[in-house]
C-alpha cells in the first residue's frame, strides 16, 4: 500500500531542506546561518541548493577539527562542541530510531525515486549489511579523529571525502559540472567516488535503499539507537507469521521476527499491510 | 542467517583504500627534542658571537612559507647529527606575531634554536644578511664572514657541504624557475576570484592552484603543502622551493610580478 502520507513528508522535507534552488543556476553553495542546523537524514551540505547541514559530515567536520584531541585530552571547551552533532545524532535515534529515515531523509526519498526505473530486481546477500555500521566507526568516527598527521593537525571527513554517494551525484557532480571559472580540482577521489556513486545508483534501481542497506553512517547509528528508543515497533501475538510484512517491507526484514530491528526504517508499510493488524509503532 | 558469508569485510577493505593511500602519503612532523625559543637581534648576535671559530647555520624562514616547513626536520637532524660541531638557528622573519610562532611550535619540535624577531628587527636582519624577499634562504657565517648560501629549500647533504664551506658560489634567487601560484580561499568570494584571475594572468593557468580550504580537497591540500592557515583569502607565490610573504589583495601581487 503506498502512504501518500509519507511521501508528502518526505517531499516536504526534500524541499524544504533544498531552498537555494538557485544554487542549482549559480554553481554556489549556501552559506547562511541555517547551515549551521543539521537536517535529520543525509543530505550533503554542499548539495548547491541545501541550506542545511549533514549531522555525519557536521559529526565528522568536528572531529578532524584540529584541536580536537587536544581539547579532549585536557577537557578545553572545544570539547563541549562535541555535544551538538552527537547530541542531535543521538536525539533523534534514541526518540524514534531510524523513523527519520524513512519519513525525513532526502536522500532516501531519492533512492526511492530511483526505485521506480524499470530494471530487474536483483538480489544482495545478507552479508553486506553489516557494512553501514562498519562505515559508522570507521569513516565517521575513527578515521577523522586518528588519521591526521600528527596531533594537532586536521584530519578529514572520511565518510564524505572516500564514500558519500549523495554527496557525489548531489554536491561533486553538479559543482564540477557548473565549475565555468576552472576553481575545483578533480583527481584519484572524485574518480573513486564518482564509481561508487555510480554503482550505488544503479543498484538503488534494482534494490530498494541499498544506501540506508549497506553504507548509511547515520542509519547504522540510528537503527542501534532504535533498539531503545522511546517509540518502537510492536508486533502482538496477534502475528500469524504470514510474511506479508516482510514482502512490503522495503528494507527487505521480517519484523515480526525482530521488531527491533536496527534495519528498519518505520515506514510503516508493513503496518498498514497487516491482515491481522498485529504490528504497530509506539512507545 | 548462520551460513552467512560476511561480504561487508573485503567490501570494506576496498573502501579503505583512499585512507590507507592518504595515510602512506601523510606529512608526518617531528616530534623530538624541543629547543629554545628565543627573541630578538640581541640574542642572535649572542648565538653567533657563542660560535667562536665554528660554523653557524642561519636559516632565514617563517611559518608561512612551505618549503621552509619541509625543510626545517632536514636542518634539525643535522643539527643533532652534529651535535656542537656548528652553531645553528632558524631565524624567523616573517612572522610578524609572535604567537603564530609558538602554536606552530605547539604541533611540531624543532631541537635547534629559534629566533623570533619582531617586523624591524626582521628588516634590518633582512638588510644586513641581504636576504631576498623569497624563503627560505640558509647562509654559512664562518667568524663572521658568510661562506655559503642557498635560496630555497635543500638537502641534508648540501647544508653538510655548505657548513664545510663546499658550496661553490652564492646561489641566485631561483628567478629561473616558473612562478607557482597557491590562492587560497572560498571560490566565490570576490577578493579569491580577483587574485585567482590576477595569477592565472601572470603564471597561466597551469600554474595555479586554486585551493578551498572548506572543501576536504582543499584542507588536504593545504596541509600537504603546508600553506598557511590564514582566515582571508590569500594568494602565495613560489619559485621552484622558494616562497614569497601571502599576499591578500591583487594589487599586492601585480605589484611585486607584475609589469615594471
Amino acid at each position: 500500500m503506498r502512504s501518500p502520507v509519507r511521501k508528502a513528508v518526505q517531499f516536504t522535507a526534500l524541499l524544504g531542506t533544498n531552498l537555494h534552488l538557485s544554487g542549482w543556476v549559480t554553481g554556489g553553495i549556501f552559506t547562511g546561518i541555517s547551515k549551521m542546523f543539521p537536517i535529520p537524514g543525509l543530505w550533503c551540505y554542499s548539495t548547491p541548493s541545501s541550506v542545511l547541514a549533514c549531522p555525519a559530515g557536521s559529526l565528522q567536520a568536528i572531529l578532524a577539527s584540529p584541536m580536537i584531541l587536544g581539547a579532549l585530552s585536557t577537557g578545553r571547551p572545544e570539547a563541549l562542541a562535541l555535544l551538538a552533532p552527537f547530541g542531535f545524532i543521538a536525539a533523534v535515534g534514541l526518540s524514534s530510531g531510524r523513523l527519520a529515515c524513512g519519513w525525513v531523509c532526502p536522500f532516501g526519498l531519492v533512492q526511492e525515486l530511483l526505485n521506480g526505473l524499470p530494471i530487474p530486481r536483483i538480489r544482495v546477500p545478507e552479508g553486506f549489511r553489516p557494512l553501514k555500521f562498519a562505515m559508522l566507526l570507521m569513516f565517521v568516527l575513527l578515521l577523522p579523529l586518528f588519521l591526521r598527521g600528527s596531533p594537532a593537525a586536521p584530519g578529514d571527513p572520511w565518510f564524505c571525502k572516500a564514500v558519500c554517494p549523495a554527496g557525489t551525484a548531489l554536491a561533486g557532480w553538479p559543482l564540477v559540472s557548473m565549475d565555468h571559472a576552472g576553481l575545483y580540482r578533480t583527481g584519484f577521489l572524485f574518480f573513486w567516488k564518482s564509481s561508487l556513486a555510480v554503482a550505488v545508483i544503479l543498484l538503488a534501481a534494482s534494490v530498494e535503499r541499498p544506501f540506508c542497506r549497506y553504507l548509511c553512517p547515520l542509519g547504522a547509528a540510528w537503527g542501534l539507537l532504535g533498539k531503545v528508543s522511546v517509540v518502537r515497533m510492536r508486533v502482538s501475538d496477534a502475528c500469524v507469521r504470514c510474511g506479508r510484512c516482510e514482502s512490503v517491507c522495503p528494507m527487505g526484514i521480517a519484523i515480526w521476527r525482530a521488531p527491533s530491528s536496527p534495519e528498519c526504517i518505520r515506514c510503516m508499510k508493513c503496518v498498514g499491510e497487516c491482515p491481522v493488524k498485529a504490528i504497530s509503532h509506539g512507545p | 542467517m548462520g551460513r552467512r558469508f560476511p561480504w561487508w569485510i573485503p567490501v570494506l577493505l576496498v573502501l579503505l583504500f583512499p585512507a590507507f593511500r592518504a595515510a602512506t602519503h601523510l606529512t608526518r612532523t617531528v616530534f623530538g627534542e624541543q629547543g629554545v625559543l628565543l627573541t630578538g637581534t640581541g640574542s642572535l648576535d649572542s648565538l653567533i658571537d657563542a660560535a667562536g671559530t665554528r660554523p653557524v647555520l642561519l636559516n632565514f624562514w617563517a611559518t608561512w612559507c612551505s618549503p621552509c616547513v619541509h625543510e626545517l626536520p632536514v636542518l634539525d637532524g643535522l643539527y643533532s647529527e652534529m651535535a656542537g660541531d656548528a652553531v645553528f638557528a632558524a631565524v624567523s622573519v616573517g612572522d610578524p606575531d609572535l604567537s603564530t610562532l609558538v602554536s606552530f611550535r605547539e604541533s611540531v619540535s624543532i631541537a635547534m634554536p629559534v629566533v623570533w624577531l619582531t617586523p624591524s628587527e626582521a628588516d634590518s636582519i633582512r638588510e644586513r644578511f641581504d636576504i631576498p624577499s623569497v624563503l627560505p634562504v640558509t647562509i654559512v657565517l664562518v667568524e663572521g664572514r658568510e661562506t655559503a648560501r642557498i635560496v630555497g629549500a635543500a638537502t641534508a647533504a648540501r647544508f653538510r657541504e655548505a657548513i664545510g664551506g663546499q658550496v661553490e658560489e652564492p646561489e641566485t634567487t631561483g628567478s629561473e624557475e616558473a612562478l607557482h601560484f597557491y590562492v587560497v580561499g572560498d571560490p566565490s568570494d570576490s577578493v579569491t576570484v580577483q587574485l585567482h584571475e590576477t595569477a592565472v594572468s601572470l603564471a597561466g593557468r597551469e600554474n595555479v592552484d586554486l585551493v578551498d580550504p572548506s572543501t576536504p580537497e582543499g584542507a588536504g591540500i593545504i596541509e600537504g603543502n603546508m600553506l598557511p592557515a590564514l582566515d582571508r583569502p590569500y594568494a602565495q607565490a613560489c619559485r621552484g622551493l622558494a616562497c614569497y610573504t601571502p599576499m591578500f589583495s591583487a594589487d599586492q601581487v601585480l605589484a611585486t610580478f607584475g609589469p615594471e
